[in-house]
């Protein structure tokens, strides 16, 4: 079983890691192969919204930086694990620069889905989606916001699970990570 | 004379439907008698903006036009709102308009976005001016007027109105442009027969529905 982990955890982001650290570690003990890409590392550009990834080189994306082995390393995942800053409801750009070059992993077609229109999978298997967004305090506004994101994204990228969850410095990072991971079906060995 | 900033966050250098939409709403604005300026916002992550900034800081009402990419702003706008956030300018009774489109129909995709901005002008302390979400960003082109949104001009004045009377964009602005202009199903077959001409044009390097990775390995076969 493999899982990655895009740890969107900043120079200097102590709780950010701490919670990275703890997703790491549950995936391993749950028996995932974890690879684990730190976003601030990576070297990706920003996508150029030209479809090229659809019609010039179908199924990868034309600009040849470290986005085409994120996206070769989800799509061959079980678990897709998201962990990072939100600001104001949605992902830290570092995180962003490479979720935004992955749409290759879908086809161009539509399909119906919920009432709405979505882009048509194009592997048979998409991985679990769960992410842990972390803020310096809670906001409710904020936390809504990015709770409907990675609903949204859960749909749009077809995980066959999902879970979310918002914390802040104080809270039990352990405790949330646990929790995410059983509510989409990684057992963890831990009660939650 | 009131100053108007258009702020452009389409990675495309040329026409795109976000400077479409753009541009309609800040050539209303020009007619009015506002002072208008367009930029694009830099999609090189490590872009100095600090020129942007003080364009920025010269002007009472900002519009922000962009795509939705992946459910929310694209990373380029995200760094942007983020740099604006930490170290941007701060303009007392300055506004904010957000103007949203997706490639997909319903505009209903474009609402994350919509709240991300919200909440960024809320830490900002910028004023809430409105917003247009539109879906079927496709069909917009370079141009609305020529587009199936040039119904909706007549709204677009109405919020040109507003804006210059200092007020945010009516609701029914919002809603003529979440109104499909065309049938989903009809923008959907030409959307879908639109990329296999698109493939036949760029000379595709392999079928449009080939699967590049392998599921069983992670590392990529090409």
């Amino acid at each position: 079983m493999r899982a990655v982990l895009l740890d969107g955890s900043l120079v200097g982001d102590a709780a950010g890691a701490r919670v990275a650290d703890e997703m790491f570690r549950a995936l391993r003990a749950a028996g995932y192969d974890v690879e684990r890409l730190v976003a601030r590392e990576l070297d990706v550009r920003a996508c150029a919204g030209c479809f090229g990834c659809w019609t010039k080189h179908p199924g990868e994306c034309v600009i040849d930086d470290d986005a085409r082995d994120v996206a070769a390393k989800v799509i061959a995942a079980e678990v897709y694990a998201v962990v990072g800053p939100v600001r104001f409801g949605t992902y830290d750009w570092r995180m962003k620069r490479a979720m935004d070059r992955m749409i290759g992993l879908l086809l161009p077609f539509f399909t119906m889905v919920r009432g709405e229109v979505h882009h048509v999978q194009r592997y048979p298997r998409h991985p679990a989606l769960v992410a842990i967004g972390t803020v310096e305090r809670h906001d409710v506004p904020t936390e809504r916001t990015f709770e409907t994101l990675v609903e949204r994204n859960a749909v749009n990228l077809h995980a066959p699970a999902h879970a979310v969850s918002v914390i802040a410095a104080e809270d039990d990072a352990a405790g949330a990570v646990r929790a995410a991971l059983d509510a989409i079906g990684v057992r963890t060995g831990v009660a939650a | 004379m009131s100053r108007a900033l258009l702020l452009v966050g389409s990675p495309k250098p040329r026409k795109s439907a976000s400077r479409a939409i753009g541009d309609a709403l800040i050539s209303r604005l020009a007619a009015r008698g506002w002072e208008t300026l367009a930029e694009r916002i830099p999609t090189r992550f490590d872009a100095d903006l600090t020129s942007l900034f003080d364009l920025i800081a010269d002007a009472e009402l900002v519009v922000l036009s962009f795509p939705v990419y992946v459910d929310t702003l694209p990373a380029p706008v995200t760094r942007f709102l983020q740099e604006w956030s930490e170290s941007g300018p701060r303009r007392e009774g300055q506004r904010l308009v957000v103007l949203v489109q997706c490639g997909f129909p319903e505009s209903a995709h474009c609402a994350s976005s919509i709240e991300v901005c919200r909440n960024f002008a809320r830490a900002t302390a910028l004023e809430w001016a409105g917003s247009i979400a539109l879906g079927m960003g496709g069909s917009l082109g370079s141009s609305i007027e020529r587009s199936p949104f040039a119904r909706s001009l007549p709204a677009l004045d109405a919020a040109a109105d507003a804006l210059t009377a200092g007020v945010p964009i009516p609701e029914a602005t919002a809603e003529s442009f979440a109104r499909p202009g065309i049938p989903k199903w009809l923008y959907t077959t030409i959307g879908s027969a639109s990329w296999y001409l698109a493939a036949r044009k760029q000379r595709a390097d392999a079928p449009l529905r080939h699967r590049r990775y392998v599921q069983s390995a992670p590392k990529a076969t090409r």
